[in-house]
């Protein structure tokens, strides 16, 4: 795993009451260069501990003076997106893991087709920076309430004219994926109900999996807190309850290798031995499950995990 | 390191490329044990051993300037060795990008790269080019990007676009393959080109390493060593050619194993290329001769041993049937227990 | 991301995998092309309201191109002939932007097939025989059982490098 990255916040505004956007630069030396649908990890340093929240990089990826994010504030959370609206100013420093691509445009598509649901307009913004400079054939449609969830709309209006359709509630999806032309790949970024009936759409509408292409934003949930025993060294820990299993070893020094933090990516894939353990992943198989947990999102409910480590 | 100057060594015709004792000391003999077995043996690509071929990213050694010649000479007669599909355009740059940057950081006596926004200004004083140019327009360029840039690194490459959880070799530059084509298999997945390799496949070598170069993060490169052999330093020892080298496989004797098998190794990196988010794999090949071999300590000896015992469809496939058992008779006094 | 693939199943990755068409749920459109009336399918009986083009018939190029120029997601393409028919198809259905899952092969006639001599770099008409001699530029070539699916073709490298033009008896 690489080092983290020290960057400062040079600027931050709120494109929304809820919707607060950051620009970053590095504190030292260049920034990463990035492709588009890649997301950073941004390090809190909360009291309770150490979170670590997953951002889509919004910025253009031919500029790497600086990065960009927009966060959302969550009502329920474990805190992450508080402290990024309440406690962060400019001229603070952070910590940012390099960008990750889980989200990558296909290449060998001939038109884009976006489908952004609130937040998740996020990483489509750096999609198009990079498709206008391909030529590429793209339109977005962005479901967003207008003055919350719509971060960026007078932006997109002005630069993509006609490519652009807003909503303010969930539009007939069928008129947007039937009789499209070969070569057509989907997008879709944003809330877990739009994404279900997105991919449902699409399916029905004959669509190859293939063609269908979508990020979730996951992240983990607080939970019952419960003590972990690591059965290779014989150490003991407490996992509280905003804190994520994962995040909870990361504190006790180890290094477990990671990228989406939301339980998708399968990369944190860790082995249990005992204790009843809440799966909230969607990478696992339920046969894996029983032997396989992914410390990111998923956590013990009973007084004690016993793991592989 | 002397860069050897003029007259540059050939890689064909008269074969008078030779390894100076410092290249001698310095080639990656693979072997690690005595017998060999395909394993995913891909380690982090990190710099280490000041003046080994590990120290930096992409390795500059004295035979840059020949090998400059025979990759241009490869190019002018056979333009089917560099091919990029329509949709890599973007990987290329990166490439592009990637190796000036190793270049000009790694051997700033030789290379140099200063810019302006776009504007970048690229200087080469062992080829003689200072070209100004406009990142990302080709037309600034007196060829398309990754010619450019390949035509002034030593080693192959080629650009995999990933997509539909897999790696296509979509693009690539490839003068001094051991024997496989990119012409054909342009376009294949990663199973797909790595098809005719025996064995390795039930073993599930090449799932485990598909998954892990699918997971492979920006400044993040990893790297393995791979190797066969080959008669005559032959750099281009390529099915295209096959037909006019393929019979000195059948002219080895005892009296020219020495000067003429060659252990050919190659220092294989691969890197996440980071807009295009495709993976760079680059192949830089190491040859040198038996005779030039067997003056480091143990190297002979452990060449005996993992030659004797490869299991035969190995050596098919690596192409040393009809010589191996000249060969394997001429190391043996090497080894002390044969 | 997209859904986890399943693993490949143990064989040589590059030869094609012909096969008869498996039933598929939410199709939108049907398209069966067949080299000729001789190369159907019985399987184009049992497919919902297909779009059916043959090879033989009078305009079959200017069909083909406008059915695939005008075709959308959901539309599933099979073909069914010959190899060197199959990949002919298989290519321009992939310029016109189908992807290979969204393509089903038969193989219904044995005998034709494309060979790439890697020597002068011609994609020939062959036989099923493993050996031929390059029209191109003489060198006797074995076909080799690795495939492109770009150029429709097997792999044919000279089979007798102390002997290259000897000419191959096959």
């Amino acid at each position: 795993m690489s080092a983290a990255i020290e960057v400062r916040v040079s600027a931050a505004r709120m494109l929304t009451p809820v919707v607060r956007e950051f620009t970053l630069q590095a504190c030292a030396g260049l920034l990463p260069a990035f492709s588009p649908g890649s997301h950073v990890q941004v390090h809190l340093p909360l009291a309770e501990g150490k979170l670590r929240n997953a951002y889509s990089l919004t910025s253009d990826p031919a500029d790497i003076q600086h990065y960009r994010i927009a966060v959302r504030l969550q009502e329920a959370s474990r805190g992450g997106s508080h402290y990024l609206h309440r406690q962060v100013q400019v001229g603070d420093t952070l910590q940012i893991s390099p960008p990750a691509n889980l989200f990558a445009l296909h290449s060998t598509a001939s038109l884009h087709i976006l489908i952004a649901g609130g937040i998740g307009i996020t990483p489509f913004m750096a999609y198009i920076a990079a498709l206008e400079q391909r030529k590429a054939h793209f339109e977005l449609h962005y479901l967003c309430r207008p003055g919350l969830s719509d971060a960026y709309v007078e932006a997109l209006q002005q630069r993509l004219g006609s490519r652009l359709h807003t909503y303010a509630s969930r539009p007939d999806l069928s008129r947007i994926l039937r009789d499209r032309p070969l070569g057509s790949h989907l997008y879709t970024c944003g809330p877990q109900p739009l994404l279900d009936a997105v991919r449902q759409q699409a399916k029905a509408l004959g669509w190859p999996t293939g063609r269908v292409h979508w990020e979730a934003f996951n992240a983990a949930q607080p939970g019952q807190p419960f003590d972990l025993e690591l059965l290779r060294s014989g150490r003991r820990l407490r996992v509280g309850i905003e804190q994520s299993l994962l995040e909870a070893l990361e504190s006790a020094g180890l290094q477990i290798p990671n990228l989406c933090r939301g339980g998708v990516c399968g990369q944190c894939m860790t082995r249990h031995v005992s204790g009843d353990i809440e799966h909230r992943d969607s990478f696992l198989s339920p046969a894996e499950q029983a032997d396989f947990l992914m410390p990111c999102v998923s956590r013990g409910c009973g007084p004690c995990v016993s793991l592989d480590l | 390191m002397t860069i050897q100057a003029s007259p540059v060594q050939s890689y064909r015709d008269d074969f008078s490329f030779r390894n100076s004792s410092a290249a001698i000391r310095r080639f990656p003999f693979p072997f690690t044990e005595d017998s060999y077995l395909y394993s995913v043996n891909i380690e982090p690509a990190t710099s280490r051993d000041p003046g080994s071929i590990y120290q930096h990213g992409f390795d500059i050694d004295e035979h840059y300037r020949s090998e400059m010649a025979e990759r241009a000479l490869v190019l002018d007669k056979d333009p089917r060795r560099y091919l990029v599909l329509p949709h890599m355009q973007v990987a290329a740059w990166d490439a592009l990008q990637m190796l000036m940057e190793h270049l000009a950081a790694d051997y700033p006596q030789w290379f140099s790269l200063v810019r302006e926004g776009d504007h970048w200004h690229w200087r080469n004083t062992l080829l003689n080019i200072d070209q100004h140019f406009v990142f990302g327009d080709a037309t600034s360029l007196p060829c398309e990007p990754l010619e450019f840039i390949g035509r002034q690194v030593q080693g192959d490459f080629a650009l995999l676009d990933q997509r539909d959880g897999d790696l296509y070799m979509d693009a690539g530059l490839v003068t001094s393959p051991a024997d496989w084509s990119l012409a054909f298999d342009a376009g294949m997945s990663f199973k797909q080109w790595h098809s005719p390799v025996p064995m390795a496949h039930q073993m599930g070598i090449f799932d485990r390493a598909l998954k892990y170069l699918l997971n492979l993060q920006v400044g993040q490169p990893v790297r393995r060593l791979n190797w066969t052999l080959t008669i005559n330093p032959r750099l281009d020892s390529s099915p295209e050619t096959f037909h006019e080298w393929g019979a000195d496989r059948g002219r080895i004797t005892a009296e020219n194993v020495g000067q003429q098998v060659h252990l050919r190794v190659e220092l294989q990196v691969m890197a996440r290329l980071p807009r295009s988010n495709a993976v760079m794999f680059s192949i830089r090949t190491y040859l040198i001769s038996m005779q030039e071999l067997v003056t480091q300590s143990g190297w002979g000896c452990r060449l005996h041993r993992v030659l004797r015992d490869l299991p035969e469809p190995i050596a098919d496939y690596k192409g040393m049937s009809r010589y191996r058992q000249t060969l394997v008779e001429w190391l043996s006094r090497f080894d002390p227990q044969a | 991301m997209t859904d986890r693939h399943s693993a490949a199943p143990d064989r040589l990755h590059s030869l094609p995998r012909y096969r008869q068409p498996l039933p598929r749920e939410s199709v939108t459109r049907h398209i069966v092309v067949m080299q000729s009336a001789a190369a159907c399918s019985p399987i184009v009986g049992e497919l919902e309201q297909p779009l059916v083009l043959n090879g033989e018939s009078a305009d079959f190029s200017r069909r083909l191109h406008q059915v695939l120029a005008s075709a959308t997601v959901g539309s599933h393409l099979y073909i069914m002939g010959d190899e060197a028919f199959i990949w002919r198809i298989h290519g321009e259905a992939r310029s016109a932007g189908l992807e290979n899952d969204e393509i089903d092969i038969t193989r219904t006639i044995v005998g034709a097939r494309l060979v790439y001599c890697v020597h002068c770099g011609l994609t020939q008409a062959a036989g099923p025989e493993a050996l031929l001699t390059c029209i191109g530029c003489d060198v006797g070539l074995e076909v080799r059982e690795h495939f492109s699916r770009r150029l429709g073709a097997y792999l044919g490298v000279c089979t007798n490098p102390d002997q290259p033009y000897a000419g191959v008896r096959s």
